[in-house]
């Protein structure tokens, strides 16, 4: 066969074996029944919300310390770019993300429960040098303002923020995920950013936070799931069995979380 | 000097075999970008401003990269190449260092330097109160960075391979340093510089976790091709892979512009 | 009258090369053995090189004074210089290698090309302007370098290795035009070779160096007439030997001694050709003084004769008939004597 020939079958084989994203089975998965008998063993992979990394791995050890032989591994990152990697085939079991809509872009989540919510916070540096008292002041054209990007729940939720109480902010950079807004103050490089409650709280004596009026809060409402399709599906029900209960509810409010 | 020609040679069937993986290996993703890119849509997307911008951010940015590469990469070079000095080894080492380190590892690093607070970057914002990072400046500074040792080494490499003899035959003919320099040792390293120059642009276009961690992402200011990908890929992927494919005809069109002298050989 | 004039010395690895020499309007030949130091006197000379002590002058104009802290640039001292494979310019054509030297010196591009022009009409390559060297034989490659160095009127041409990478066909043409040139340049010539044909046809003077130092000089005659180094004996195709002379005796340094005539006293050299030695099987009864023992350490056949090497005290190549060679059985083995008469041995002052 000539060299053109060979080009053009591998071409017909690469197009005709790219499939559509997003074709997943829309059967209904039988209900596993209740975990608390079934020894959970194996791999846990929990795909969750940048804001949840510090909550996420206490609850995973306190998890690791009730399973023995399960292992929980986490992925963090901005619930766009999970829901995103999941849709594209990314195998885990639990998806824990930062609002309802990445969570409706991701059709094999199961049921989803809500368990935590968040409030929004002003993040600035240690003693707040800039004298940031509230979201107005950071509509000043002096103060270096950073955002998370639009389609980050956290960039959503900052901007309803900003729009409820009619500020223009002009920011110097909008990031991939709201840790990285926090960085960014926390190294000295902006003023400001818009952070959740809980990341301030992660982030202890290294940034200060300024509170948001409730009425310019949006609440953030946190919702999680088993995905179709889970490679375990028993040890990601159980994951989910322990952040509804007290114990992780316990957890999750020490990190600055609100009850759902 | 003509004769029969010479038979065709016979291709080991491991060399072989190996051979076709590692082109399918390095094909086989351009294939699947190709076939994914919505093809109808690109003339839409080319008119799209947003798009524009990014595409332009991305080239005066990494042209800027190239060019401030180009202005401290050859002297180094040459430096490196013809003066024995104390610690050129180190010199070298560290000039090429930006090669192996993880960009991100660069962008942090760059931040530690150049950044409000860093070593450099904290007297600049004391005296001018201005700093670089989330400014253009600060994307080409980091694409800087990442790219300038593939230019670096090429143009050193061609110093160091060229005969230096031709340098003394011109000095003999009276052409003073400068001169030698302009008519003798530039034109014999040029296709090495050029080379250089070539692999130097491509890195610095792509580059993408150096410019992220310091640089932020602006559309318009700092926002450029590979950042717009990635974010695009999270909320309309055809419009993530049209891009991709616009970045992947240019690389494609500066090798090719290349030929065969993107190693570096005269 | 254009001299030029210099007195090197260098040190470098070890190795050391202290050389006086002048050359006025004529061609001057540095031949020795590789690795003596010719192309590094070369160098020195034309300031590619540092010298450790010493001068080097041009008309009477200082190139180099270490002790008063002179050097001139290469670029200034109006030298041409030919190199070893002719290092023209690859990116550029015959015509605009002639008018390099020209060209970034000042002239105007369009004089600067006509006279080059010129000189490559003058070395017969006029047709041959526009292409690339390396589309050029070896034999025009040379003569665009030459070309080259002309055309900038130096006031002294250096040439290393002129005929080296060229291959016998056209080597014996391109002397010839090379000593046509030679003899119509006006100012001293030094010319680097290993060669002592090339030596011999292109110079009128030889200076011999060996080991770093200057060990002869003379014309080509002088010195096959009294060869005073190795190098030189074999230019002139004779055994040499140092020693000491006494009462018609000399003692060899390396062993034997030889039975001269002649008056001569102290430290001499000693000459024999080889076709004044005769061999023999069996020890031979007759007048020659000089005979002794020796063993068949090898030999070259030439369509009329045979040089057979022997070792023995003193060691000595002879030269004979292939017919007498055949007669000793040379390959046979066992002792062969020499014998030479003491009238056919040269002796000559050290």
């Amino acid at each position: 066969m000539s060299a053109w020939r060979v080009g053009m079958l591998v071409l017909v084989l690469a197009t005709a074996c790219a499939q559509s994203p997003a074709a997943r089975s829309a059967t209904p998965r039988t209900a596993t029944g209740d975990t608390a008998g079934t020894a959970i063993a194996g791999d846990v992979t929990v795909f969750a919300a940048a804001s949840l990394t510090d909550a996420f791995e206490r609850i995973g050890q306190v998890f690791e310390a009730r399973h023995p032989d399960a292992t929980v591994r986490f992925n963090f990152a901005g619930s766009q770019r999970l829901a995103a990697q999941i849709v594209e085939g990314a195998p885990a079991d639990v998806f824990a993300s930062a609002d309802a809509r990445q969570m409706e872009a991701v059709e094999a989540a199961n049921a989803p429960v809500t368990f935590a919510g968040n409030v929004l916070q002003i993040v600035v540096e240690p003693g707040n040098p800039r004298d940031v008292t509230e979201l107005g002041d950071l509509g000043d054209r002096d103060i270096t303002v950073v955002l998370a990007a639009d389609e980050v729940p956290a960039g959503r939720y900052a901007r309803q923020a900003l729009d409820a109480a009619g500020v223009t902010v002009a920011p110097v950079s909008l990031e991939t995920d709201v840790r990285a807004v926090l960085s960014k103050v926390a190294l000295g490089e902006a003023d400001a950013g818009i952070v959740y409650a809980s990341d301030v709280a992660a982030a202890g004596d290294a940034v200060t936070g300024i509170a948001i009026a409730r009425d310019h809060n949006p609440a953030a409402a946190y919702p999680a799931a088993v995905l179709e399709g889970a490679p375990n599906p028993a040890g990601g029900q159980a994951f989910l069995d322990l952040l509804t209960s007290p114990e992780g509810q316990r957890v999750l409010r020490d990190a600055g979380f609100s009850t759902p | 000097m003509t004769g029969a020609p010479e038979p065709r040679p016979v291709i080991p069937a491991g060399v072989g075999v190996l051979s076709v993986l590692a082109v399918l290996l390095l094909t086989l993703p351009l294939l699947g970008l190709a076939s994914r890119t919505p093809w109808a849509d690109i003339p839409q997307l080319l008119r799209d401003p947003a798009v524009l911008q990014t595409l332009r951010l991305s080239l005066v940015a990494s042209l800027s990269a190239l060019a401030l590469s180009t202005v401290l990469g050859v002297p180094l070079a040459w430096l490196l190449a013809r003066v024995e000095f104390p610690g050129r080894r180190l010199v070298r080492a560290l000039a090429v260092l930006p090669m192996v380190l993880p960009p991100v590892v660069g962008g942090v690093a760059l931040l530690l330097a150049f950044g409000r607070r860093g070593l450099i970057g904290q007297v600049l914002f004391d005296l001018t109160g201005w700093s670089l990072p989330f400014t253009t400046a600060g994307v080409v500074l980091a694409e800087t960075f990442v790219a300038m040792p593939f230019l670096l080494v090429s143009v050193e490499s061609g110093l160091r391979t060229m005969d230096r003899r031709y340098e003394e035959a011109a000095a003999t003919l009276g052409a003073s340093r400068w001169t030698i320099l302009r008519t003798v040792t530039l034109p014999l390293t040029a296709p090495s510089l050029a080379g250089g120059m070539a692999l130097c642009w491509a890195r610095a276009l792509g580059e993408f976790g150096a410019t992220i961690s310091f640089a932020g992402n602006l559309p318009g200011r700092t926002q450029t091709m590979p950042l717009a990908v990635y974010l695009e890929l999270e909320s309309n992927p055809p419009a993530a892979y049209l891009l991709s494919f616009v970045l992947l005809v240019i690389s494609v069109a500066v090798l090719l512009a290349l030929r065969d002298r993107y190693l570096g050989q005269p | 009258m254009t001299t030029l004039a210099c007195d090197i010395t260098l040190h470098r690895d070890g190795f050391t090369l202290r050389a006086a020499l002048s050359a006025a309007s004529e061609t001057v030949a540095i031949v020795g053995p590789n690795g003596a130091g010719k192309t590094t006197l070369l160098r020195c000379v034309a300031g590619l090189a540092r010298l450790d002590a010493g001068h080097v002058t041009l008309a009477g104009r200082t190139l180099d004074d270490v002790a008063g802290r002179v050097h001139v640039e290469p670029a200034r001292r109006g030298l041409g210089v030919v190199f070893q494979d002719y290092l023209l310019f690859p990116h550029r054509s015959a015509l605009d290698n002639v008018a390099y030297g020209l060209r970034v010196t000042g002239t105007r591009a369009a004089e600067a090309r006509a006279r080059a022009r010129a000189w490559l009409d003058d070395v017969g390559l006029a047709d041959r302007a526009d292409a690339r060297p390396g589309q050029l034989s070896g034999g025009q490659a040379q003569r665009v370098a030459l070309a080259r160095a002309l055309a900038t009127e130096p006031g002294a041409l250096l040439l290393d290795e002129p005929l080296a990478a060229l291959d016998v066909e056209s080597r014996q043409d391109t002397r010839r035009r090379l000593r046509q040139r030679l003899r119509s340049f006006d100012g001293p010539v030094l010319l680097v070779t290993h060669d002592p044909v090339e030596a011999a046809t292109l110079a009128d003077r030889l200076v011999v160096i060996e080991g770093g130092t200057i060990t002869q000089t003379g014309t080509v005659d002088e010195i096959t007439r009294r060869p005073r180094s190795a190098w030189a004996a074999r230019l002139a195709g004779v055994n040499l030997y140092q020693g000491h002379a006494r009462d018609g005796r000399v003692t060899l340094a390396g062993g034997g001694e030889i039975t001269v005539a002649g008056a001569c006293h102290g430290a001499v050299f000693v000459a024999i050709p080889p076709a004044a030695v005769a061999l023999f099987r069996s020890r031979p009864e007759g007048t020659p003084r000089n005979v002794w023992a020796g063993r068949v350490d090898g030999f070259d056949s030439f369509a009329d004769r045979v040089r057979v090497h022997l070792a023995g005290a003193p060691p000595i190549t002879a030269e004979i008939t292939p017919a007498a060679a055949a007669e000793l059985d040379l390959a046979g083995g066992g002792a062969v004597h020499a014998a030479v008469k003491a009238t056919e041995v040269t002796t000559y002052p050290r």
